[in-house]
């Protein structure tokens, strides 16, 4: 009996040994056929147990805990809005900085000036005369007649000034008139205001050396302005032979548009007196 | 009276921020003049008197705002009162057309005016941003003359 069982016993450990070694090179693929079912079968049967579970989690998650979504939404839009604002300001800020640094190294640069900062309040009610009113009046150390700059260079002078702001009147402006020089060849000139963007430098003999592109800059001899504010550049020259004078046009350093800070500009000598 | 003179003087300061800071803001070039069409509607509104007091007032507060000589800005208001208080008796200042074209026909006028006294030689660049100017004064006029009309109806109810 036990003899007779030992051939059989064999023969279904080789078969067993066969599959194993089959299935080990990779041959299962053939057997497929009989584990896909299997497989299948797992899968439907799992899908029926935890439909229910996944329908009362989808239920949970997709509607009960939404309810506060609506209002959480509206936080975060608000959220948003105020990062938004918070960058524009950054922006701001950060030009107002890169403005502030230049009105302070143009500080720096002139020493023996004192300079008193301000802000543009108001332009010109009509747009043929060109003045501005700044923040800054008596209270802050502008009296009338005071040179008012930018750090790219002259903008005008005082008209009136009351405790807490100061009518400027820019140098474009038709009524204004400014004693000037040519930077390089010291040519002296008037810089008279045309009403428009553009400044006319007069009384200059049509002998004089003159180019285009010079820098023209106060020449101080009134008393108002102190010598050697940049005031533009030499931007057109028209001669004459049959007159006097040359016709110059010149291009104003600072763009009177976009001003935002200025400073009156004080001695510290006139403080003394 | 009194009342909507004060409160029109009150609206003139709103108009000068409008005017000097907001316009300019935007477009650096611009001016629309909202005095001219508070003109107008004094003028329908109101008698001689009361509205020449409005003006003179206003047109000073007007010249705390400008560089131009003392007295320019004043003048050329009261002017502009008078020539439309005389075309009162003549066209038909509440018709909304009219107001609007007296209104630009005004602001060009004073703007040339000065110009031409100046001796400017306006460029294009400078010509555009004042013949927009008419053109927004213009059509502002009407709603300025409509604010006047509701401010003394209110004062009156």
């Amino acid at each position: 009996m036990e003899h007779g069982n030992t051939p059989k016993i064999i023969l279904i450990a080789v078969a067993l040994a066969i599959v194993i070694v089959l299935l080990s090179l990779g041959q299962y693929r053939s057997l497929s056929f009989g584990l896909n079912p299997v497989r299948e079968g797992f899968f439907i049967a799992e899908k029926v147990v935890t439909a229910p579970f996944q329908f009362a989690y989808d239920l949970w998650t997709d509607y009960v805990a939404l309810v506060n979504t609506r209002s959480e939404n509206k936080e975060l839009k608000k959220n948003l809005e105020q990062a938004r604002v918070r960058c524009m300001t950054m922006q701001e800020l950060k030009s107002e900085n890169g403005r502030l640094r230049i009105m302070l190294d143009f500080r720096g640069e002139h020493p023996d000036f004192k300079l008193i900062p301000a802000r543009l309040l108001s332009q010109d009610i009509t747009n043929v005369f060109k003045t501005v009113v700044i923040d800054r009046g008596g209270t802050s150390g502008f009296l009338a007649n005071m040179a008012v700059v930018s750090p790219l260079g002259m903008l005008g002078r005082t008209l009136t000034v009351s405790p807490h702001t100061s009518q400027v009147l820019l140098i474009t402006d038709p009524n204004s008139a400014v004693p000037a020089i040519i930077e390089e060849t010291r040519v002296k000139g008037i810089v008279k205001g045309t009403g428009t963007n553009m400044l006319s430098l007069e009384y200059v003999r049509t002998t004089e050396l003159v180019q285009v592109g010079s820098i023209v800059v106060t020449s101080g001899l009134e008393g108002i302005f102190p010598k050697g504010l940049r005031i533009g550049r030499i931007a057109e020259i028209k001669r004459d032979p049959h007159k006097i004078f040359i016709k110059i046009m010149v291009s104003p350093c600072v763009e009177m548009s976009k001003i935002e800070g200025v400073f009156g500009v004080g001695s510290y000598a006139a403080d003394a007196d | 009276m009194l009342r909507t003179q004060i409160s029109l003087l009150g609206i003139i300061f709103l108009a000068v921020f409008i005017e000097t800071v907001l316009i300019p803001d935007v477009w650096s070039g611009l001016r629309i003049d909202l005095f001219i069409g508070m003109i107008i509607g004094i003028i329908i509104q109101m008698s001689f008197s009361e509205g020449l007091a409005v003006v003179i007032v206003a047109s000073i507060i007007l010249q705390a705002f400008s560089g131009a000589r003392p007295g320019l800005i004043p003048m050329i208001y009261l002017c502009t009162y008078l020539i439309v208080y005389l075309l009162k008796g003549i066209v038909y200042l509440e018709n909304v057309y009219t107001q609007l074209i007296l209104a630009m026909v005004i602001y060009i006028l004073a703007a040339s005016s000065l110009v031409v006294s100046l001796d400017l030689n306006l460029t294009r660049s400078e010509v555009i941003p004042l013949a927009t100017g008419a053109v927004l004064t213009g059509l502002i006029s009407p709603l300025m003359v409509v604010l006047v009309d509701r401010l003394k109806k209110a004062y009156e109810a």
